[in-house]
């Protein structure tokens, strides 16, 4: 049977380093500057992750018109296997995706949760479970579960969807005796919202939100109104797309190991559509849809946790 | 070599304007029009539940309807053929319209899978396409990119080129009613010159043996009526148990490939009466081709509950940019490369399977309700098993 070889690169990867570009991992938690404890903000390295893609696709457009090419996966095969130099992406610019979950502590911590996390948090194998790498995430679940656990983590908070399903609904599943609680942000800032705690201003731009399918289209728990009732609530001028819901439509992230460029443009076709609403600022609620409309130009993207960030009270009140 | 075949394939599309502006175009008119549809008539939904109960029974009891059809048919005169593969199926075909003749189609997915029109063609036989859509593609060379609306990549200034290049007529691209009328012409010659009629099914009704079809032009009426020999094609899944249940299948298809009634709905029955103006011979060939294995499949069976209304494909994130590149042989999508995984085998769709983003349009929309994501989840999985875990390779 002929496997791609990015895809076995990525399960390897995985399951020989527990990071998808065999880098330590403490690069998946640059971020973190707390010690864990019971609750910790977990992002499961995906926003680290999700930078280097973003940084690696910049890379490729300025080298080749055609990165599904052969020639390209075997220089992106020579950087997988030699990790660290992934590096050289990361330590320039910004780091926006990748320090996303700052602001999210930020938040957390100003509503009043007392959370902390880890610098060197494993991935959770989304990757291996939906790219049918079922025999791997068999043996791989438990792992990361055991390392949390031995942490005396008792309870995440996760900052994206897919996390966010895979620890709550799927994880139950591989996992054996698996008691880890798993809350989403979303539903935290929500109900902060509404008892009062905190406080959002009219942003001074007009919004459009984009539902990421884990969300909206979930089996498990649809999350439709949640982040929408907290773009309401900061009174903003907010645009809908036609594709929206249950009937929301993919960025095109999930395809990018290996179709970059059906990928980039199912990105390309979406970002239109959000544009055409005339909004200044598309919302989105996940760092892979973030960095695929990043990566074609969408520069007025920006996740929901910085919606928050920008436009929330900071000064009255207590925590 | 599968793989970077494929990867081409859906790069060439994806370049290529005429092909995205037709594919777009289309798929806005249909993904609009299915959600106006289903959101006026609330009831389609229940609808469709009842249809998926009547073919979850009848494809649990798949060999009884098959041995049952065959009796109806034999009592009626009909000449019954069962294939266990689309070779034999088409085998079939070729010796039933022998050589020489004159051959007008309906759109068959079935017949595009076992690739009959190039068979029957390759022996000297004259074969038309009478479904607009199709008799397009056909005279392209190309192939079909969705299973009701085959010719969705062509623009009309495609259309007035090929008319062009294949007959040497001029026509305006706007005036669409012109060109259709151009091909209906050269079509309704073609229908009173046939041997052989052969057609598709929606769904086969087993008690009161007959075929039922759904379509919009009018074209397989004539297909049915005017040849003197007809033969019906049409794969196992296509099996329900009586007349009701069959017409409630046509009628749930068309509701969601967005018609509330389509323009016509035929049922002809097997040898019902003389049939003055009918077929005097006509052929049942049922074509099993990896089918059965997917209905007794234990994780990827629902998919053989699909009544082919293409909705999936309107609605589906990767269909929208690539059309029909996205999917397997005739049947594209997420659905698409499922039933290929059987009628094809793995390997042969595994790109089609990793091109899925899984993000589940399909599954919202479907009426069989069929777990497309997940299901081609599991298939990646049986897939990535036998091509070896990691465990082996650093053992």
């Amino acid at each position: 049977m002929e496997v791609p070889r990015n895809l076995k690169l990525l399960r390897d990867n995985i399951v020989e380093t527990m990071h998808i570009f065999r880098l330590p991992l403490k690069d998946c938690g640059s971020w973190c500057r707390e010690a864990p404890r019971e609750t910790i903000l977990y992002t499961g390295c995906l926003n680290s992750t999700m930078e280097i893609v973003l940084r690696r696709g910049r890379f490729l457009d300025l080298v080749t018109k055609d990165p599904d090419r052969d020639f390209l996966a075997s220089l992106a095969s020579y950087f997988s296997r030699t990790g660290p130099l992934y590096r050289l992406f990361i330590s320039v610019g910004d780091g926006r995706v990748k320090e996303l979950p700052r602001k999210a502590m930020e938040i957390l911590r100003r509503v009043g949760v007392d959370i902390g996390c880890m610098r060197d948090e494993p991935y959770p194998g989304m990757l291996l479970y939906e790219f049918g790498f079922e025999d791997e995430f068999k043996g791989y679940a438990p792992k990361v579960y055991k390392v949390l656990k031995d942490r005396g983590v008792r309870r995440l908070v996760t900052i994206d969807p897919h996390v966010y399903e895979l620890m709550k609904y799927v994880y139950p599943e591989y996992v054996d005796g698996y008691d880890l609680e798993v809350v989403n942000y979303i539903d935290i800032v929500k109900e902060a919202i509404s008892s009062g705690k905190i406080r959002l201003e009219k942003p001074r731009y007009t919004v459009t939100y984009h539902d990421p399918c884990h969300y909206s289209k979930s089996r498990h728990r649809r999350m439709i109104e949640e982040p929408r009732d907290i773009i309401r609530a900061s009174g903003a001028e907010f645009m809908e797309t036609f594709r929206r819901g249950r009937f929301s439509m993919c960025c095109g992230g999930p395809i990018e190991t290996y179709f970059s460029r059906l990928s980039r443009e199912i990105a390309r076709r979406r970002l239109d559509e959000l544009r055409s609403t005339g909004a200044e600022r598309i919302l989105v609620a996940c760092p892979i849809c973030l960095v695929s409309f990043l990566s074609v130009g969408g520069s007025e993207s920006i996740d929901i946790i910085e919606f928050i960030y920008e436009n929330m009270v900071w000064g009255d009140g207590l925590v | 070599m599968v793989w970077s075949r494929y990867v081409d394939r859906v790069n060439e599309a994806i370049l290529d304007e005429e092909f995205r502006t037709g594919v777009e175009r289309a798929v806005d008119t249909y993904e609009k029009g299915i959600y106006k549809l289903l959101e006026e008539n609330p009831d389609s939904f229940k609808y469709a539940e009842e249809v998926r109960r009547v073919k979850e029974e009848a494809l649990r009891n798949i060999d009884k309807l098959i041995n049952r059809l065959e009796d109806r048919c034999r009592e009626r005169g009909i000449h019954y053929f069962y294939a266990s593969t689309r070779e034999e199926a088409r085998d079939y075909i070729r010796r039933v319209v022998g050589r020489g003749k004159v051959v007008v189609k309906s759109k068959s997915m079935v017949t595009e899978e076992m690739d009959l029109r190039d068979a029957l063609e390759a022996d000297e036989n004259e074969v038309w396409e009478t479904d607009l859509g199709e008799f397009i593609v056909q005279i392209a060379g190309d192939e079909p990119m969705h299973i009701v609306t085959p010719s969705i990549h062509y623009s009309r200034h495609r259309v007035a080129k090929l008319i062009k290049e294949k007959f040497g007529v001029e026509y305006d691209p706007d005036d669409v009613e012109g060109m259709v009328r151009f091909i209906t012409g050269l079509l309704r010659e073609k229908y009173f010159k046939a041997d052989v009629g052969i057609v598709g099914a929606n769904a086969i009704s087993v008690e009161e043996p007959a075929v039922v079809l759904v379509h919009n032009e009018g074209n397989i009426r004539m297909v049915l009526n005017t040849p003197k020999k007809l033969i019906v094609v049409a794969d196992i899944t296509k099996l329900l148990p009586d007349i009701d249940s069959a017409v409630k299948t046509g009628l749930t298809a068309s509701r969601f490939s967005k018609y509330l009634v389509t323009g016509y709905y035929d049922i002809f029955m097997f040898g019902k009466s003389s049939l003055e103006y009918g077929p005097d011979e006509i052929h049942l060939v049922l074509v099993d081709g990896g089918r059965r294995d997917l209905i007794n499949d234990p994780e990827a069976w629902e998919a053989s509950l699909c009544i082919k209304c293409g909705a999936c494909m309107y609605v589906c994130t990767a269909y929208q940019v690539v059309g029909g590149r996205f999917g397997g042989k005739a049947y594209p999508s997420g659905i698409g490369a499922i039933v290929s995984s059987f009628t094809f085998g793995l390997e042969e769709s595994l790109p089609a399977l990793y091109t899925c983003l899984l993000d589940g349009r399909c599954f919202e929309i479907c009426p069989m309700d069929i777990d497309i994501p997940g299901i081609i989840r599991l298939l990646r999985a049986r897939a990535m098993s036998k091509a070896g875990s990691s465990r082996d390779r650093y053992m």
